[in-house]
């Protein structure tokens, strides 16, 4: 039992390792990160170095006793790595010069948890500061070291072996790129290269692009085109280009516009602190760089800028991928609620409407019940009970708790209005999604809920009444930044509801529709319940002929608590159900993965009981297509996302659920159900997927 | 002109209290059309006796109750009880508006399959399932709502053949404070027999409870009593989920709503004491509110026959003969008996001329064509003087006629939908000898020549 622990805890070090040397590059990919380090060891001295630093910071995590759990990502570790380099550059490798490399490096993961910490606060990222911060100084010291110096000052020259065979304007790119790593050779540069293209062409594009614009603008400033060239420092250009462009934000247009920015703040800034630091003959390092960008992260934070990649996926093409589903499938930029009501409701009022909702309180909605020929009441209208959204029930939009009340108010009769108390009785919910909603006009005395109570979305709060600034009896939501009556509001979008035969999710309805509210059927619900550890088996057939099986199991991440299915080969998908839908948001695997297919497949599934329903979804080319389509494709969409934005069309009827992806070529699916938990069958085009029982 | 026919002077006691001042000219009740069609027009056509259904009335009521339900509650559905009226069209009108099927026994079954439902739109309720009957609705899906442990034996045995777990329901029953209590279908919640027959369903482990169904009686003139109903079923609910490991996905609260009818023996007019659909779904969805925990709300069905039907259909019948009783009420036959009126046991039709007539009001008579002492559809009502071809209405009996009806004596008559836009079908046509002959067999010996 031991023993497989220790392996256990042996094999999260060195996924760490691997994982803290692709990380520089601002690569997720631990096989890139082996390649990197075998590469390293052109250079004894700074191979050896990187080792030590990281073997020093984990050995100290381990000491103090750290969950190995947090080094995994390599996040907490790759500043001391290049601290560790950083000392293999300068001296040669001997006893002293390994000490100084521990305690460099192990001061290096402090400072990394220290800034990580006051920084993290703000959710913007540390990226090399510590390793900065720690060379700056350790060059600094060095200076008085002269023992070190004399005897083991390191000699580079053979790296810049063959150099002469290619232009300097190329050569010189792959130089800086080979600096990120003190390797300044062309050879080692053109290797990282060859492994950033592969990994995202975004990037690659980016550092190519970021580092050209850096040093035409350093050219013009300066008026040598060689000497920009041959600045050592311009691989800042590279890493800031990268970062602002395709990992700190969604890769599009804008961001390419800022990370060009930003790329033009790091020239000032390399050339202004070389003049500063090399009077104490210490290297500029990735200080420029990490100005720069954590400057501009800082600020886009604050202003909750769209584009801010709040979810960081392996690759620049991922990360956009799950933006633009976030976007388009949940519209994740706005808040979202349920339906306040049950049944067919009315739109009254809609946002910026003629009436009351408009200035501060415009991004509200106002519901009643409309007969088939469009009268909100019966009889002639005269009494509050003609009306038939009276005192029918109101149903909480949120989970959440409920922060303030107020139920003493009449229902004014008709023809009367409240106007010192527009509101009229009301309920103020703190949702748990970290918002305020609020509904009004319930009549007098109806209310089921009280301060302090936590209710469930679509729980019974009250009924419709006539309370307050209201013509007649109806339902007016609302969505607010704070917890006080007649706080300012922000636009919101309904989770899921009815028109017609469609359901439409996180949409709005437009004024005078009729939108029916959505519930989940407790049967299909408790079908489509996965759970943990369940392993579930499936056969592949293609033309009725067998050609494949595997396994699923269903899992939850360690960190989120999120959910997925995990095939043999590890690929994951995320899915998620709530509010009566169940749906898969994210893959993180392999191209060729059956569960991409399942994925495209159903991205989304209305849990309703109805007969026959339809609903709208998208996808990206990052779910739909693999290889080299795929990567074409989603480098295109950083552009331009339009073309890219596959809409589909799913029909369900009873267990079947028929679907059509607009993507390329129109793809073709067909789902079924279980009778008595999960799938029983996927077909997506000629592939068959079925379950084994 | 020809001479008016002589005919024996009587008196005739006039019952007053319409009116102080004297004149007792009640007010003619009269039904010149249904759904927009002339009567005498449909009685040309297509002769008398006929059924007629008003198809937008239908459609209008179903909306109307399904809108009172489903404006409260977000998961609801209407399984058409068949017995109350299962004839094609009708059947076809609710399953369009989008109604499942209730059916209660395997002939009702077979008709809501032949007709196009899928077996997982049936509701077989009933104390009686035959076993075959039971395998083909297991084989096909049907909510199948147990009401014996026999059955729970029989369905334990299907689901063993089929190698299948198979969901099924239980009907409950229960005290709800209103008499007499149906206690005779089902399991009883008080006495621990549900919980009882929950247990031997779990511990059989092939089964699975899915649902719970109740129906706690017909005509109910109190809403509460459905309040009480329901809120019983949602904490047994709560405690099989809590008891046991099954998950409750619906509950079926039945039917037994009223309709506009006049009970005999109720005094006050159906206007007054029959409660409207909203406060039916007041009553059950705010007992399902009340005793819930958390938001997974249950599918809610309901059963809802006479409340839907009834007033959509009517008898129009003929006066073929007339003469004077011994004590002076006039007695009319028409050609439409108690053999086509099952209801008449309970109710106080609504009888209506289809031309206004002159002439005092008379105390009457109306006895149906049957050769029986019994046929009497209504043996005290006011009526001015009519005379053979003279057509009555006679209303609501939507409910239970047309299936309850008898072939006695004479044919049972054509039944008739007047469509939305006017258009009138014949939805069942008039029995001849052949239908009767069809299923008898004569014994050779037995031949006459």
């Amino acid at each position: 039992m031991k023993i497989v622990s220790a392996k256990k805890e042996l094999k999260r070090y060195l996924n760490s390792t691997l994982s803290a040397y692709a990380e520089v590059l601002f690569i997720q990919n631990r096989a890139i990160g082996a390649v990197i380090l075998a590469v390293t060891f052109v250079d004894l001295g700074i191979g050896l170095g990187a080792l030590i630093g990281i073997v020093s910071a984990l050995a100290f995590a381990a000491f103090v006793r750290m969950d190995p759990q947090f080094l995994e990502s390599g996040f907490y570790i790759y500043n001391p790595l290049l601290v560790g380099m950083s000392v293999g550059f300068l001296f040669k490798i001997s006893l002293l010069t390994i000490f100084l490399a521990i305690v460099a490096s192990i001061l290096a993961f402090l400072i990394t948890i220290v800034m990580n910490s006051l920084l993290s606060s703000y959710g913007v990222p540390i990226l090399s500061l510590p390793f900065a911060t720690v060379s700056s100084v350790l060059y600094l010291a060095s200076l008085n070291y002269s023992n070190l110096f004399y005897e083991s000052l390191n000699n580079h020259a053979f790296l810049t072996v063959g150099e002469m065979c290619l232009p300097l304007w190329i050569s010189s790119f792959f130089k800086s790129m080979g600096t990120i790593f003190f390797l300044p050779s062309v050879w080692v540069g053109a290797i990282f290269f060859s492994l950033l293209l592969l990994h995202s062409r975004i990037a690659a594009v980016l550092a190519l692009g970021g580092y050209y614009f850096g040093v035409w603008i350093h050219s013009l400033l300066s008026g040598s085109y060689v000497n920009s060239l041959l600045n050592p420092y311009a691989f800042n250009y590279i890493l800031v280009a990268a970062a602002l462009g395709g990992i700190f934000l969604v890769p599009g247009i804008r961001s390419y516009l800022l990370s060009a920015l930003g790329v033009a703040v790091s020239v000032v800034l390399v050339d202004a602190t070389a003049i500063f630091w090399t009077l104490y003959k210490i290297p500029v390092f990735t200080l420029p760089f990490n100005l720069s960008v954590i400057t501009f992260l800082f600020v886009l934070r604050l202003l909750k800028y769209r584009e801010f990649a709040y979810v960081i996926k392996r690759t620049p093409e991922n990360t956009l991928s799950y933006y633009l589903l976030s976007l388009f499938r949940f519209k994740s930029h706005e808040s979202a609620v349920f339906l306040p009501f049950s049944g067919k409701w009315s739109v009254y009022q809609g946002f910026d409407d003629v009436w009351t909702h408009q200035g501060r309180w415009r991004y509200a909605y106002d519901f009643v019940i409309r007969d088939e020929n469009g009268s909100s009441y019966a009889f002639d209208g005269s009494r509050l009970e003609d009306y038939y959204a009276y005192k029918k029930p109101v149903l909480s939009p949120v989970s959440g708790y409920v922060v303030e009340t107020l139920s003493s108010l009449p229902d004014n009769p008709i023809g009367e209005v409240d106007n010192i108390n527009n509101w009229g009785n009301y309920v103020i919910i703190y949702s748990t999604a970290g918002f305020y909603v609020e509904v009004s006009h319930l009549s007098q005395n109806s209310l089921k809920v009280k301060k302090g109570d936590f209710v469930e979305a679509g729980q019974i709060i009250g009924l419709c009444g006539n309370s307050g600034y209201s013509p007649e009896p109806h339902i007016h939501i609302q969505v607010q930044e704070g917890p006080h009556l007649g706080s300012k509001t922000m636009p919101f979008n309904f989770v899921a509801y009815t028109q017609k035969e469609e359901i439409k999710f996180y949409d709005r309805p437009e004024k005078g529709e009729s939108i029916s509210s959505f519930s989940s059927d407790k049967s299909l619900d408790s079908r489509l319940s996965f759970v943990l550890d369940s392993v579930y088996e499936f056969e592949v057939f293609k033309d009725m002929a067998k050609i494949d099986s595997f396994s699923l199991e269903v899992k939850m991440d360690r960190f989120s608590g999120r959910f997925f299915f995990e095939d043999e080969r590890g690929n994951r998908l995320f899915f998620a159900k709530e509010y009566g839908v169940f749906y898969f948001y994210d893959y993180v695997g392999d191209d060729e993965s059956y569960l991409k297919r399942i994925f495209m497949a159903v991205p989304r599934i209305a849990l309703s009981g109805s007969r026959r329903v339809v609903w709208r979804d998208f996808l990206t080319p990052r779910i739909v297509h693999s290889g080299l389509k795929r990567a074409l494709y989603m480098f295109l969409a950083s552009f331009c996302y339009k073309p890219f934005l596959y809409g589909g069309v799913w029909e369900k009827e009873g267990n079947l659920i028929r679907g059509e992806i607009r993507g390329d070529k129109i793809f073709k699916s067909e789902t079924v159900i279980d009778e008595v938990n999960g799938f029983a069958s996927i077909r997506l085009d000629e592939i068959l997927i079925r379950r084994k029982k | 002109m020809s001479k008016k026919e002589y005919e024996k002077p009587v008196i005739i006691r006039v019952e007053s209290g319409f009116s102080k001042a004297g004149v007792p000219l009640p007010k003619q009740r009269v039904r010149k059309s249904i759904g927009g069609v002339s009567i005498n027009e449909l009685v040309n056509k297509y002769g008398s006796p006929l059924f007629v259904f008003e198809e937008k009335s239908i459609r209008e009521r179903y909306k109307r109750a399904y809108e009172a339900f489903s404006t409260r509650y977000p998961n609801v559905e209407f399984g058409w009880s068949y017995k109350t009226n299962y004839l094609k069209a009708i059947c076809a009108v609710f399953h369009q508006e989008g109604a499942i099927a209730e059916v209660v026994s395997e002939f009702e079954y077979q008709k809501a399959r032949e007709l196009g439902i899928e077996g997982k739109d049936i509701i077989y309720n009933g104390p009686y399932k035959p076993y075959d009957s039971l395998m083909r609705a297991v084989k096909e899906g049907a909510k199948i709502h147990i009401d014996t442990f026999e059955e729970i034996n029989d369905l334990e045995r299907i689901a063993k053949e089929l190698k299948k777990e198979v969901p099924v329901a239980i009907r409950l029953n229960m005290d709800t404070g209103v008499y007499p209590q149906w206690s005779r279908f089902g399991f009883n919640i008080e006495s621990g027999q549900a919980m009882d027959a929950v247990k031997r369903i779990e511990a059989g482990g092939v089964l699975r409870l899915n649902g719970l169904h109740a129906h706690i009686g017909t005509f109910m003139l109190d809403p509460h009593a459905y309040y009480v109903e329901t809120s019983k079923m949602v904490q047994f609910m709560n405690s099989v989920e809590t008891k046991s490991g099954f998950s409750i996905e619906y509950i079926d609260v039945g039917g037994g709503f009223a309709s506009k009818n006049r009970l005999k023996g109720i005094y006050q007019p159906p206007e007054i004491v029959v409660p409207s659909i909203d406060d039916y779904a007041e009553a059950i969805t705010s007992a399902i509110y009340e005793n819930i925990h958390g938001n997974r709300y249950p599918k809610l069905y309901l059963e809802t026959g006479r409340h839907l039907i009834d007033e959509a259909g009517y008898l129009v019948t003929s006066v073929v003969a007339s003469k004077t009783l011994p004590d002076s009420r006039r007695s009319y036959i028409v050609d439409a008996g108690v053999n086509l009126l099952y209801t008449y046991f309970w109710y106080k039709f609504n009888i209506e001329l289809t031309e206004e007539k002159s002439g005092i009001s008379e105390p009457s008579v109306i006895n149906g064509p049957l050769c029986m002492n019994i046929d009497v559809i209504e043996d005290s009502i006011l009526l001015p003087r009519l005379k053979r071809g003279d057509m009555l209405v006679i209303s609501p009996v939507g409910a239970y006629n047309v299936t309850q009806w008898m072939q006695f004596i004479r044919y049972r008559p054509r039944v008739l939908m007047v469509m939305e836009d006017g258009s009138v079908e014949i939805i069942r046509e008039s029995e001849d000898l052949s239908d009767i002959e069809r299923r008898e067999k004569l014994p050779k010996k037995l031949e006459i020549r």
